[in-house]
């Protein structure tokens, strides 16, 4: 009994000795570890696609530079597929159709614009993606400044153009899809943010844990939340940048933001501006706000809310967005500034 | 006295070696002193249950704040005069309310039946003072 | 083991679980929760040097089970921190007094340092997933380091006590 007890104290402590001390030192290691955490490093990288300046910024255990690489792949097939600017993209082979006729679609150009065909209902029509027609009236779809015309099409051209337009005239049925009436798609306002969001997902799926953004052209959608923790500090460029160059910042560590102005793409006739997001209704540039940002779970859904918000009342757009977790910023031509209540959450930082 | 004299050993009330003791302590308890950067007066109180950071106030903002998480109400927090006090707690003992007012910037006022950590922003943390990543437009 | 040992080893287990209990209700000069006076690892003291390592962790783990169940703070946060920290501080004592270069005083402040180092860190990590309790730590660990030297006046007397007490 004694001498087991002896036996007891030398052998098997030690090896209590040795357990409960890796206990102890991994205790320890834990809280250091907590406490001095270092950030992954960002890989950041840029490139020009879908005719704007695209920012990758992303930090992951595992492969970030194969992140990168599928999320420049994904990017460059949408770009191929739906961008304007490519002549054999799916948008020129559908407005090629004769009207009336039935264009088969994919899986993905389904959805694309089912999801803009919902967009145009639940805005009632504030969105449209089948303003082609009057787009080409007014030279907003040339490609280069060459050939650009930077002339005010005159009220019979606008009246041609606003009959062959609008979403009512386009119609999906099954997998195909019905443009009536002559109409023409263009899908400028909807396929930056879907390629953004394509990005996101291409980024999570490789690896759920990455964190980082992206960044196309104004159009910015989070992939995971800076240095795990942190918030992204997104700046809203200012419309009329005379004294400062920005006016506001959101604090973001998921979802999208994105920004729709009448300084983007624009001419000047006779001192008036005339800018690129044009009112379905009145078929001139909207100028009822001259900056429009909104913040929404997606980039896809950021990037249509804000060109709809262009055509919509203050009153229609507190009402509306809430509803679909989207948050705006109006600015009007005054320098007026208005916020949906929820925007306040993303001015303060929350780590 | 305990019959196994191999094993029994008076221990000495105090020896030479209790010295390097005596300097370890000392080192982890001025430890978080110097790794703590310079200090500024701070503005801003941050209220953390369960590892959330659940409110960030302001120290002009006078006023009674309750801290609920959970669908209770866990403490009241009073700012009074740049200084932060527990008025309200749910937790058994109420510690916390006896803290004292909350002023230097080293100071936090912990609930631990709560999972409560209240404390002045520390003036190093990477909030927003001007800096951004990314621009929308 | 003999039975003298046993009932004397019982005694001391039973005078640190009430010591343990009782002095939750003494007043500390700073209000943080969870911070004890940790008197009772006087008694743990005692028992290291009279029964050995092994039964001085094993009466840590009786004072936390028992003073607890007294409190009703069984299974409860803050019992969770005491006994993780008093098996990591009297883990530190042991060896320590194996060590046989330290005497009474560095023991016990070696034990205190590990017992409240530890309990913070959990705090930190596990409880309140913030680093901002080791603000903490200099209050703390000065505290614990001011129980700790009492602790060893207290052992000493406990054991010279002992020692008059005839074992055959």
């Amino acid at each position: 009994m004694q001498q087991r007890d002896k036996n007891d104290l030398v052998r098997l402590s030690r090896r209590t000795w040795f357990l409960t001390y890796a206990l102890i030192g991994f205790l320890l290691v834990l809280g250091a570890a907590f406490v001095f955490r270092k950030p992954p490093p960002y890989e950041v990288e840029d490139r020009l696609l879908l005719g704007t300046h695209i920012r990758v910024a992303v930090s992951s255990q595992k492969n970030p530079s194969a992140i990168l690489d599928a999320i420049w792949r994904e990017m460059r097939r949408i770009e191929a597929k739906y961008s304007s600017h490519v002549s054999q993209s799916e948008v020129s082979r559908i407005n090629a159709f004769a009207p009336g006729k039935a264009v088969p679609l994919d899986e993905e150009t389904l959805f694309l614009f089912e999801r803009a065909l919902e967009w145009s209902r639940v805005t009632a029509g504030a969105f449209d993606i089948a303003l082609g027609n009057l787009v080409s009236a007014w030279g907003f779809d040339r490609v280069s400044e060459s050939d650009f015309s930077a002339r005010v099409p005159t009220q019979a051209e606008l009246e041609a153009a606003l009959s062959s337009s609008g979403w009512q005239l386009v119609e999906i049925s099954g997998q195909q899809l019905f443009l009536q009436g002559g109409v023409q798609l263009d899908l400028g306002a909807f396929v930056k943010g879907y390629a953004v969001d394509r990005a996101v997902q291409v980024a999570k799926g490789l690896d759920p844990e990455c964190t980082g953004y992206v960044d196309a052209g104004g159009d910015i959608g989070i992939i995971g939340p800076k240095f795990g923790g942190a918030n992204w500090v997104v700046q809203v460029q200012n419309p009329r940048p005379t004294s400062q160059d920005f006016f506001e910042a959101a604090f973001l560590n998921q979802g999208a933001i994105a920004t729709s102005g009448d300084y983007e793409r624009f001419f000047l006739v006779e001192g008036k501006r005339y800018h690129h997001i044009l009112d379905p209704f009145s078929g001139y540039p909207s100028t009822r706000w001259i900056s429009v940002t909104v913040i929404a779970p997606s980039a896809l859904d950021a990037d249509a809310l804000a060109t709809a918000a262009f055509n919509m009342e203050r009153e229609q757009v507190m009402q509306l967005f809430p509803r679909f977790g989207a948050q705006a910023l109006l600015v009007d031509s005054q320098g007026d500034v208005y916020k949906t209540p929820g925007w306040a959450f993303f001015s303060e930082d929350h780590p | 006295m305990t019959g196994h004299p191999e094993r029994s050993r008076t221990i000495a009330f105090f020896r030479p070696g209790d010295i390097f003791v005596g300097m370890a302590v000392l080192f982890f308890a001025l430890l978080p002193l110097l790794a703590r950067p310079g200090e500024a007066s701070p503005s801003q109180v941050e209220v953390w249950v369960e590892g959330q950071l659940l409110l960030l106030l302001s120290l002009d903002q006078e006023g009674t704040f309750p801290v609920r998480y959970d669908g209770e109400e866990r403490m009241q927090i009073q700012i009074q005069r740049g200084t932060v006090r527990v008025t309200q707690s749910a937790c058994p003992q109420k510690l916390c309310m006896q803290h004292g007012p909350l002023s230097h910037p080293w100071d936090v006022i912990v609930c631990l039946p709560g999972k409560i950590l209240v404390r002045f922003r520390p003036p190093s943390h990477p909030s927003f003072q001007g800096e951004f990543d990314l621009v929308t437009r | 083991m003999k039975s003298k040992q046993i009932v004397i080893l019982s005694l001391l287990t039973s005078l640190a679980s009430v010591v343990y209990f009782l002095e939750s209700f003494v007043p500390l000069p700073v209000p943080i929760p969870g911070l004890k006076w940790g008197f009772s690892n006087a008694v743990v003291l005692m028992v290291l040097g009279l029964f050995g390592p092994k039964n001085a962790i094993i009466v840590t783990v009786c004072k936390g089970l028992l003073g607890s169940l007294l409190a009703g703070r069984l299974f409860s946060p803050a019992f969770f921190l005491g006994t993780v920290g008093g098996v990591g501080g009297a883990s530190t004592m042991a060896l320590l007094f194996r060590a046989n270069r330290f005497g009474l005083v560095g023991i016990s402040l070696g034990g205190a340092l590990v017992n409240n180092l530890l309990q913070l860190t959990l705090a930190a990590t596990w409880l309140l997933g913030n680093q901002g309790v080791f603000l903490l730590t200099p209050l703390v660990v000065l505290m614990g380091s001011f129980s700790a030297i009492a602790n060893a006046f207290l052992a000493r007397g406990g054991l010279r006590w002992l020692n008059k007490v005839p074992t055959r």
